[in-house]
């Protein structure tokens, strides 16, 4: 009887208008049909998971104008690789909370989803779950070291608030995950997850074996003066599993133009001439007579040489001519096309980590006095070789040369006449103070352009070798301080006011930016 | 009524719509047969007819019904004749006849088309037809009591069942016996009967009806019904009042002929979409523009968002109103209210507009020409200063963009074009930019028909120029509408209409448009210099545009408008075809099925080398095609029955279904391999990218009406809609019930004499707004790099908005329907509003969507007509007054505040917040202490405020139309003046001139320490630094403008219509039947404009330089103007002829 009735309000709705009278309701069968947008995807299924991670790795590294909020406005400019040449306070150390949303977002929407599911759904003892952690690792740490404590165990999950976490238990985690991830990629050698779309390594394990290990070298190395002891278990577990040692093994991210946003970020906003080269920049490498200063930088078009410019100007000094874009450098051609308008067809792979830190991360453990498989010395030398040699500079004479220079900086000629940013020479000085000072400086010429994790280094090694800021807009940074993290933002007191109150309390301080993190004990 | 609460989720399945769209066009198959075979019956003369021992009666009225003869006899006389029996098939009239009369006592004569029936005995015959009749053809025309022809008047023979309607012009022929008695009649009129008395041509003046309102009016799913009985407020525009003064787009034609109607449009130029807004706004995330409905159907009236951003030349697509013809509109009814939308459901909130068009009619054929010529020029530009030259601090340059330069006295320079010149004042060089446009408005229709078949045919062509260079619209419309009465019970309606537009070189608006390049233009630059836009450089052989300054923004205007195209090709048919059967006295049904297809392609183009364009060596360009499909079917029963003598129901029960889809491609290619060639066959494959984009949304419903009422005088009514969406999660369903109340006090008690009709009413109605499609399911984006989880969460709760509203009014007319007064109150109220609310980040979602909110708007409106003066002079005046208020009285537990339209611009963000009105303009200003003097720095700077300010709001506090029409014998004069009161706006435009330097406004100070201004310091000792204009300006102007300083009162009073016409009657012998001659002039002055908002010290008052009616966007960010044309005033002349 009710299949009949069933049938017959069936035949009556295919009639059509009939339906209208006979049938007391709509013909409402389709309407998930409708409501489903064949644009997009509604399931997943592991045939998308490789599709996954390539965004994840591209969205983390902040892809095409995103670069700006998420690196270029902060960590760059108070790493002092570029100083602003608009008028904006950010090199001032002001900023407006909503900028500090853009990478916020992208790292909690664009990034954890996808790195999430893919830790949840692939299997633990998979490369391509390890691949999920050690991304997710990377991406966090780069985000916590920003702030301090943020959501991290409960990220991804849906409610009306998520926790906070101290940092502590995050490098904790980090350590693990790294550990693992390590474990399962060594079982899985003949591996190639996520292939070509893996955009460091192309699914090749071994190298991430060396990635893993890298980052775990330089996140024991970060916590050295919190917790030495952890430190140095860390970095020698690191070491003894395998570092990169050779920069085949440099990890670099491909991007895609011209097709779709993928492009890589420092060129996307190298046009825009907001910033050129810093003063200090300029100060080390003409000092220095550093072979990389043509490699990262362009001559002005005005002067026709490598200007720079000091960080914190007025707005008022901003518009002066010298300090103008055409009379200070863009950065190198590897990232725009000379004349610096035009970038979309600039393959320029993001640099991620390379060889050259490795080195210099073993090289401050061995003055830690730890195994690092070398001297200090030895292992400086072997970092700044392996710096120019990953930006192309090959001859070895070159390299000796500069190995064995006794050069200082030099006054960078600019608008306030700077004298020379410091008195750290090249060549490995037999004074240990000094010997980390220069390290200091050779790492800061060698992460370049990655000013997330050279700012990081500045305030953690605390040698602060750069040029004081000119002039601070930010009442809760004194003239000369330099700014040790960012500040939470309105958005997560908005809508996640309870987590922020427990990371403030986790923070140990307050929620300014002169308060330490946890590893900064300066 | 309410019968459809008790509905059920439904179960059922198929598709739907594709099954209906078969059933439609068999339908549609078997009417046209139908129509084509009732008419070759209509012109043959063939006869049928069988039957064994039938009255002779019985004979004749089948051979009338067959034939166009008519039988004239004496029934008594008939009942003399013997029964016969036939059986005869397409037989000649003699040879049917001939047979009938056969050995019968009677016998006939043919007179004309008449059969005159007459009995056999000479001394009988007087008995039977005495004296005998002599059937005549009596021509006539009906005219009202203006003198205007009156169509439709139903002319019938006193006695008989026979009668014909008059044409568009009012005439009629009709053959009837030279003593019959006609009888004219038209709803709203006075019926009158006139002995023929022998007369061949009788004219009638019908008056109108005073003492009951018979006026009928289209209500709701195209129900007709008689206002008087109406429980809610309609505005009726009659064809006449909008297809004489013309508009590019209909919506602008209704601007100031309703009250309660905001119209605003896009400065885009000719073919610009306009946002039709009817008592304010009621929806954060909905668009609030009215519901266009026509002839039943609802027409897609999207037109999408600006492409670019507010910053970039951009621009949006036409509009479904803008395509209507509006010399084949015959009236437009305005739903503004719930109660009177109730039965739309969803999409009813924002009120509708009903839009009738013309059919052809019975009569003889006629055609009617209506020509117009009309040159447009921009009416408005800003004021500038010609005191100072191109340059900065007091010093020329060449190559500046700006106007800060030292004082014009004739120096000797060298320009940026590398001339030596002499600095001259350039007073035109911004407005010689604009062009005197032309438009040419052509139109033929065609109507006429048999009493069973008529058929409406027109053809009407626009061209217009924009006052922008390069800009053309062309504007094809066809329309062909056949209707036709088959027998007494069956009628049908067909209509197609075509549309075929294209619009070439349409300006964009925004930061890089070509209004922005010339309003840009330094004070000393030579407009014959720019001209010269472009040059072909001598080592690449490239073509390379001139400037003075090289940027986006300060661009040649020239070469923006030559060789950064934007073009817009619609081709669109809509059809609908619709049957009507009555099945008893009491009882019909109507189907009506409806298509509207339209495809859009929107294109864009940059030169190569043009400035901006980043990566686009050797050019670049794109277009989007946009392929709208909207079906909609209704059936609906319509009923009406007499319970008792005073006791009358009448009742509608109907069901639709409206299927929406947008299927959207994107295409974009650059790096061309032969520059300039915008063709995908000239794009690198690498270089090209595509997108997607697909909608469909239906939604279906079944609803009813019912009213009864009381002695004609006291009405009771009821609608119920039970609506399934697409959008919706299941059961997918909402319920939409209205009731009212209106009582004729008139009709029910005695009123003074000097009182013609009096009636009160009151309405309550709940009405919805769908939500957009796709929220309710979790989606991935595929990226080129990837795929990634949509960062919106999933939304499986979502409700439909839910607007709930009443009304009460009353009407009255007074002293012989001389006066004529509505005045109505209403309130509603939306809630459930869609909101998308930020979540905490680390939830792995960036927002989410949420219902709530809600949002009151509360008003009054006041029409008012009146003739003054009604002797050889007719004086008609309307008035018509409209204010909204609108509140924000709730957001969310802990969120007081939303943007409206995530449109960021740098300018103002329009807010919804807590306590204020919708539209709310926020934007920084100058900071002024407590006692509210102006703050500046040490350096004699003003300050900004440390946070955006509130600055005013977008809608104004209350409309006033003014129609005044005025004839006198064949004169016939009308004026419209219409007044926008209160409400503010920004100027972006004015903001970027003000750095510039070239506003006369930013002539004073310019020596350096000149300008001390009175304000005082954070300290609050008093400001002792002068400063100078170009300090000032630059500091608080440009990209970065505090926009309270440019924003304006956004009142403006103006002339928009005025015409007058001469009529000519009488074309002794001609085939011309009537003619009529206007001078037709739109937008002709402005009575008065706002001024800024802010008074800045030691500057005169600032009158709005833009047209507070033109915006940038159409979206709920109304208030800003930025780069948009300027209004165009219109003055033209228009001949009507009908043959």
């Amino acid at each position: 009887m009710k299949a009949l009735v069933k049938t017959i309000l069936k035949s009556a709705c295919s009639l059509g208008l009939l339906w209208l009278l006979i049938v007391p309701s709509g013909c409402t069968e389709k309407f998930d049909e409708f409501n489903t947008d064949e644009t997009k995807l509604t399931d997943l299924t592991p045939a998308e998971f490789p599709r996954l991670f390539s965004r994840a790795l591209a969205a983390s590294s902040f892809i095409n104008w995103r670069y700006q909020y998420g690196e270029n406005l902060f960590a760059d400019l108070y790493a002092q690789y570029f100083f602003m040449t608009a008028t904006y306070t950010y090199d001032r150390y002001a900023w407006a909370s909503s900028d500090l949303e853009v990478p916020w977002k992208v790292i909690y929407t664009e990034v954890v989803p996808q790195l999430k599911t893919l830790m949840d759904e692939t299997d633990p003892a998979s490369a391509e779950n390890a691949l999920a952690k050690i991304w997710w690792v990377w991406t966090f740490h780069r985000n916590t070291d920003y702030y301090g404590p943020i959501p991290y165990f409960n990220a991804g999950v849906n409610g009306e608030n998520v926790t906070y976490d101290s940092q502590e238990k995050m490098y904790d985690d980090f350590f693990v995950k790294l550990t693992e991830a390590e474990a399962v990629l060594k079982a899985n050698t003949g591996a190639t997850p996520y292939g070509a779309f893996d955009k460091v390594y192309q699914g090749d394990v071994s190298k991430w074996i060396k990635f893993a290990n890298t980052l775990r070298l330089r996140l024991a190395l970060r916590i050295s003066k919190v917790n030495p002891a952890k430190a140095q278990t860390e970095a020698e577990a690191a070491l003894a599993a395998g570092v990169m040692t050779d920069i085949s093994s440099d990890a670099l991210m491909a991007k895609t133009p011209p097709v779709g946003d993928d492009y890589g970020g420092l060129s996307s906003i190298a046009v825009w001439n907001e910033f050129r080269m810093s003063a200090s920049m300029e100060s080390v490498l003409k000092g220095y007579n550093d072979p990389r200063i043509g490699i990262y930088f362009q001559k002005t078009d005005s002067t026709n040489g490598y200007d720079g410019g000091r960080n914190g100007m007025l707005a008022s000094e901003v518009i002066v001519g010298i300090n103008q874009p055409t009379y200070n450098s863009n950065v190198g051609t590897r990232w725009v096309v000379g004349g610096g308008n035009d970038w979309s067809n600039v393959p320029a792979a993001q640099d991620i980590m390379h060889t050259a830190e490795a080195f210099f991360l073993r090289a401050e453990g061995a003055l830690n006095g730890w195994n690092m498989g070398g001297t200090a010395e030895e292992l400086y030398n072997q970092g700044i070789e392996a710096s120019m040699r990953q930006w192309g500079v090959t001859n070895d004479a070159t390299i000796t040369a500069y190995i064995n220079s006794t050069a200082t900086p030099i006054a960078p000629n600019d608008y306030f006449n700077s004298p020379p940013m410091n008195d750290y020479p090249i060549k490995w000085s037999s004074d240990p103070v000094m010997q980390r000072k220069q390290l200091a400086q050779q790492k800061w010429l060698a992460l370049y352009p990655d000013g997330m994790e050279a700012w990081a280094d500045l305030r953690r090694a605390g040698v602060q070798q750069i040029y004081p800021v000119l002039h601070s807009d930010n009442a809760d940074i004194k003239a000369g301080e330099f700014i040790k993290r960012l500040t939470y933002l309105d958005l997560e007191k908005q809508t996640n006011k309870e987590g922020v109150k427990a990371g403030e309390a986790l923070l140990g301080g307050k929620d300014l930016p002169m308060t330490p993190l946890w590893w900064d004990k300066n | 009524m309410y019968l459809t609460a008790v509905l059920k989720a439904p179960v059922l399945s198929g598709t739907t719509l594709t099954k209906t769209l078969r059933i439609m066009k068999l339908l549609a198959i078997m009417l046209l047969t139908a129509c084509i075979q009732v008419s070759a019956k209509g012109y043959s003369q063939l006869i049928t007819v069988s039957g064994k021992n039938v009255s002779l009666e019985k004979v004749f009225k089948k051979i009338e019904r067959q034939s166009d003869y008519v039988f004239f006899y004496d029934e008594d006389g008939l009942q003399q004749a013997k029964l016969v029996s036939l059986s005869v098939k397409n037989a000649s009239l003699t040879e049917v006849l001939e047979q009938c009369f056969r050995d019968q006592p009677i016998h006939y004569n043919i007179v004309g088309k008449t059969i005159v029936v007459s009995n056999n005995d000479a001394s009988e015959k007087e008995n039977i037809i005495p004296p005998i009749p002599v059937a005549i053809d009596v021509t006539g025309k009906v005219k009202d009591e203006k003198g205007n022809p009156l169509a439709g008047v139903s002319v019938s023979i006193v006695g008989e069942t026979r009668g014909v309607t008059t044409d568009d012009r009012g005439n009629f022929v009709i053959n009837v016996s030279e003593n019959a008695v006609l009888s004219f009649s038209h709803v709203g009129y006075k019926t009158i009967t006139v002995p023929v008395a022998g007369k061949a041509s009788i004219d009638i003046t019908l008056e109108a009806e005073t003492s009951t309102l018979e006026d009928v009016v289209v209500t709701a799913l195209g129900i007709q019904r008689q206002t008087r009985t109406l429980t809610y407020s309609t505005q009726k525009v009659n064809g006449e009042q909008i297809n004489e003064v013309r508009h590019a787009n209909l919506a602008n034609a209704l601007s100031g002929k309703v009250a309660g109607m905001v119209v605003t449009s896009q400065g885009f130029g000719p073919g610009s979409s306009a946002k039709i807004l009817l008592r304010g706004n009621r929806s954060i995330a909905g668009d609030n523009g009215a519901l266009i409905v026509v002839d039943g159907a609802i027409v897609d009236n999207s037109s999408g968002f600006n492409r670019y951003g507010y910053n970039s030349n951009t621009n949006n697509s036409s509009d479904g109103i803008s395509s209507i013809n509006p010399d084949d509109v015959e009236s437009v009814n305005v739903l503004k209210g719930s109660a009177a939308t109730a039965l739309y459901g969803t999409n009813g909130a924002n009120g509708v507009i009903l839009i009738t068009t013309k059919k052809g009619k019975s009569g003889r054929l006629s055609v009617d020409f209506n020509s117009g010529i009309t040159f447009d020029s921009p009416m408005l530009s800003p004021e500038v200063q010609n005191e100072f030259a191109q340059g900065n601090g007091g010093v020329f340059g060449a190559n500046s963009p700006q106007s800060w330069g030292p004082a014009i006295a004739g120096q000797q320079v060298t320009d940026w074009t590398g001339k030596q010149t002499t600095l001259a004042k350039q007073p035109d060089n911004l407005k010689g930019f604009f062009e005197n446009a032309l438009t040419v408005n052509n139109s033929v229709a065609f109507g006429g028909g048999t009493d069973i078949t008529q058929t409406y045919f027109s053809y009407a062509h626009l061209h217009s120029d924009g006052v922008v260079p390069e800009n053309v619209l062309n504007r094809h419309t066809v329309n062909l509408r056949f209707t036709s009465n088959i027998g007494k019970r069956f009628s049908t309606d067909a209509k197609v209409t075509y549309i075929h537009q294209e619009i070439s070189g349409k300006p964009g608006v925004g930061g890089g448009s070509a209004t922005i390049n010339i309003d840009r233009i330094p004070r000393t630059v030579r407009l014959e210099d720019v001209k010269n836009y472009e040059s072909v450089d001598p080592t690449t052989g490239e073509i390379k545009p001139n400037y003075w300054y090289v940027s986006p923004f300060y661009g040649n205007p020239y070469w923006t408008v030559h060789n950064t195209r934007s073009d817009e090709r619609v081709d669109r048919i809509t059809g609908l075809i619709s049957g009507k059967y009555l099945i008893t006295k009491w009882l019909d049904v109507k189907a009506v099925f409806s298509l509207d297809l339209n495809n859009n392609k929107s294109s864009y183009q940059a030169n190569n080398n043009t400035p901006g364009a980043a990566g686009s060596d050797n050019g670049s360009f794109g277009y989007d095609l946009v392929r709208t499909t909207q079906a909609n079917i209704d059936l609906l029963f319509s009923g009406r029955n007499n319970i008792t003598d005073d006791l009358k129901i009448s009742y509608n029960i109907g069901g639709t279904v409206l299927d929406n889809r947008d299927d959207v491609t994107g295409i974009s290619a650059r790096k061309l391999i032969v520059p300039n060639r915008f063709n995908l066959a000239f794009a690198p494959q690498a270089d090209q990218f595509n997108w997607n984009a697909n909608t469909h949304i239906q939604r279906q419903a079944i609803y009813g009406t019912a009213q009864l009422s009381f002695k004609d005088y006291l009405y009771l009514d009821g609608t119920a809609r039970q609506e399934y969406f697409s959008t919706l999660p299941s059961p997918h369903s909402s319920f939409y019930p209205s009731v009212g109340l209106s009582v004729i006090l008139s009709d029910m008690i005695s009123m003074p004499s000097i009182v013609d009709y009096a009636k009160v009413r009151v309405g309550y109605a709940k009405t919805g707004g769908g939500g957009p499609p796709y929220l309710n399911k979790q989606t991935y984006t595929i990226y080129p790099n990837g795929i990634q989880r949509d960062v919106v969460s999933p939304f499986p709760e979502l409700e439909p908005e839910l607007t709930t509203g009443w009304e009460a009014g009353t009407e009255w007319r007074f002293f012989g329907n001389r006066l004529y007064f509505d005045l109505t109150f209403y309130k509603s109220n939306t809630t459930n509003q869609l909101l998308k609310v930020p979540t905490p980040p680390a939830t792995g979602f960036a927002s989410q969507y949420i219902n709530a909110g809600n949002i009151e708007n509360s008003g009054v409106e006041v029409v008012l007509n009146a003739t003054p003066i009604k002797k050889d002079l007719i004086w008609d005046v309307g008035v018509n007054f409209a204010s909204n208020k609108s509140k924000v009285l709730e957001i969310l537990p802990g969120i007081d505040q939303v943007q409206l339209d995530q449109n960021f611009t740098d300018y103002v963000i329009s807010v919804a917040k807590v306590g204020g009105a919708f539209g709310d303009l926020y934007a920084f200003g100058w900071k002024r202490n407590a006692a509210g003097d102006f703050i500046v720095a040490a350096d004699g700077r003003p300050q900004r405020t440390d946070e955006i300010i509130k600055i005013g709001n977008y809608n104004p506090d209350f409309t006033l139309g003014l129609n005044n029409s005025f004839t006198y014998k064949n004169f016939v004069f009308n004026l419209l003046v219409d007044g926008r009161f209160g409400g503010e706006m920004i100027s972006a435009s004015d903001a970027i001139m003000a750095a510039d330097g070239t506003p006369a406004y930013t002539s004073p100070y310019r020596e350096p320490g000149s300008w001390l201004l009175p304000a005082v310091l954070e300290d609050g000792s008093k400001n002792t630094t002068p400063i100078d204009a170009e300090t000032f300006w630059t500091s608080v102007s440009g990209t970065n403008a505090w926009s309270e300083e440019f924003a304006y009162d956004a009142t403006n009073v103006r002339l928009r219509e005025f015409s007058i016409g001469y009529r000519f009657t009488k074309f002794r012998g001609s085939f011309i039947k009537e003619a009529k001659l206007s001078l037709v002039a739109k937008n002709v002055v402005y009575f008065y404009r706002g001024y800024a908002k802010v008074d800045l010290p030691g500057i005169e008052k600032r009158k709005a330089p833009f047209d507070s009616e033109i915006n940038l966007f159409n979206s709920n960010l109304q208030g800003l103007e930025y780069g948009t044309l300027p209004p165009t005033r219109s003055i033209g002349l228009n001949l009507k002829l009908s043959l």
